[in-house]
């Protein structure tokens, strides 16, 4: 049985992000243990892949008589919508050698945790390869991955109870990725845990879920712990780099 | 005056991820800049970035030379959701057809 600390946090999404960043590379000299952190972006935010361009992925009209923020991840993968009050991020910050090798595999792995909190909740939901979840063939949740320095930082969404309509109206696909998935609209192709089951779960419940779900996939003992001040102060410091206009919009 | 052309090449991977090119050449068939966009994974990511930045400027006429320097960067580079092969002769095409318009471009 692994160890992790489990951190229960909220922020705005360069603090998020900031974190995350600031998590692996304190796990890279040991200066933090192996960790869980389940997360609220508050307020809602659209996070981008770190090979997106604004432009491309976002509808900037739209968020922006919203103001809903956009932020960029240090990690690959798509634009996410992070609703306040219907979604919660994972974050896993783990030793390398403690996942896969390879990283389709280490995807499934580390994101075993959301596909059973959504189970748990009643949903009969599935790992589907490259790095999404889906439950009846409609996407709850994607992942996201960055390895450096001998350790894994893994996040992913767990969509509960998000609003799909803000969704769908903050985000751009191109026409070709949806043509692909034989789909006309994103809203075909997206699905949350609530709106499968019929019922509206709340954040305490999606929460639950999520600590049963990953202490049961990773076979992890979960210890509730606090950042500590170099952790605060590190992602304090890299708070700046994911405001800036500059690491936004670093591709046109 | 400098002529800037603009290509773009859009693909997406089935049962994987979009990539988007952008070239912009001058009449002098050099580089002004080339952009990778999409929703795919590279490890180290860096080295995308490294890419874009080492086409930057180059001369499109030494096209053996700029696709031996690609490779290198790509084999060192895990590509998620987009062959790695696909990738580098997505590029490779869309540098040819920069070429072939920047020649154009000069013959009128």
């Amino acid at each position: 049985m692994i160890k992790l600390r489990l951190i229960i946090d909220e922020g705005d999404g360069a603090y998020n992000m900031a974190l995350d960043e600031a998590m692996l590379i304190l796990r890279s000299v040991n200066a933090i243990p192996d960790t869980l952190r389940l997360y609220v972006f508050k307020p809602s935010t659209i996070t981008i892949g770190y090979f997106q361009s604004v432009s491309e992925s976002v509808n900037e009209d739209f968020v922006k008589s919203r103001r809903i923020p956009v932020v960029r991840r240090p990690t690959g993968g798509g634009a996410v919508y992070h609703d306040t009050y219907g979604e919660i991020t994972y974050s896993i910050i783990i030793s390398e050698d403690k996942v896969p090798k390879d990283y389709v595999e280490s995807f499934k792995f580390l994101a075993e945790g959301v596909i059973r909190a959504a189970r748990i909740l009643g949903a009969p939901a599935e790992f589907k390869p490259l790095n999404d979840g889906v439950i009846a063939g409609k996407k709850f949740s994607g992942q996201a991955q960055l390895r450096r320095l001998g350790v894994v930082l893994q996040h992913g969404t767990f969509m509960y109870a998000t609003d799909t309509d803000t969704l769908v109206q903050s985000l751009l696909a191109p026409k070709l990725k949806l043509m692909h998935k034989g789909v006309k609209a994103m809203k075909e192709r997206v699905i949350t845990v609530s709106i499968y089951v019929g019922r509206k779960i709340n954040r305490d419940e999606a929460l639950k879920a999520l600590i049963k779900g990953f202490s049961e996939a990773l076979n992890a003992k979960l210890i509730e712990g606090s950042l500590t001040k170099v952790e605060l102060q590190l992602a304090s410091s890299l708070k700046w780099k994911y405001l800036s206009k500059e690491w936004t919009y670093l591709r046109p | 005056m400098t002529i800037k052309l603009t290509l773009e090449k859009e693909y997406k991977e089935p049962r994987g991820k979009y990539l988007h090119l952008k070239l912009i050449v001058n009449d002098k068939c050099c580089i002004d800049d080339i952009v990778i966009t999409g929703d795919f994974f590279a490890y180290p990511p860096e080295n995308i970035d490294k890419l874009a930045l080492m086409l930057k400027r180059s001369a499109l006429l030494n096209i053996d030379d700029l696709m031996k320097r690609i490779e290198n960067l790509i084999k060192n580079t895990e590509i998620i959701g987009i062959n790695s092969k696909t990738f580098k002769e997505l590029i490779l095409g869309l540098l040819k057809e920069g070429l072939k318009a920047c020649q154009r471009a000069k013959e009128r």
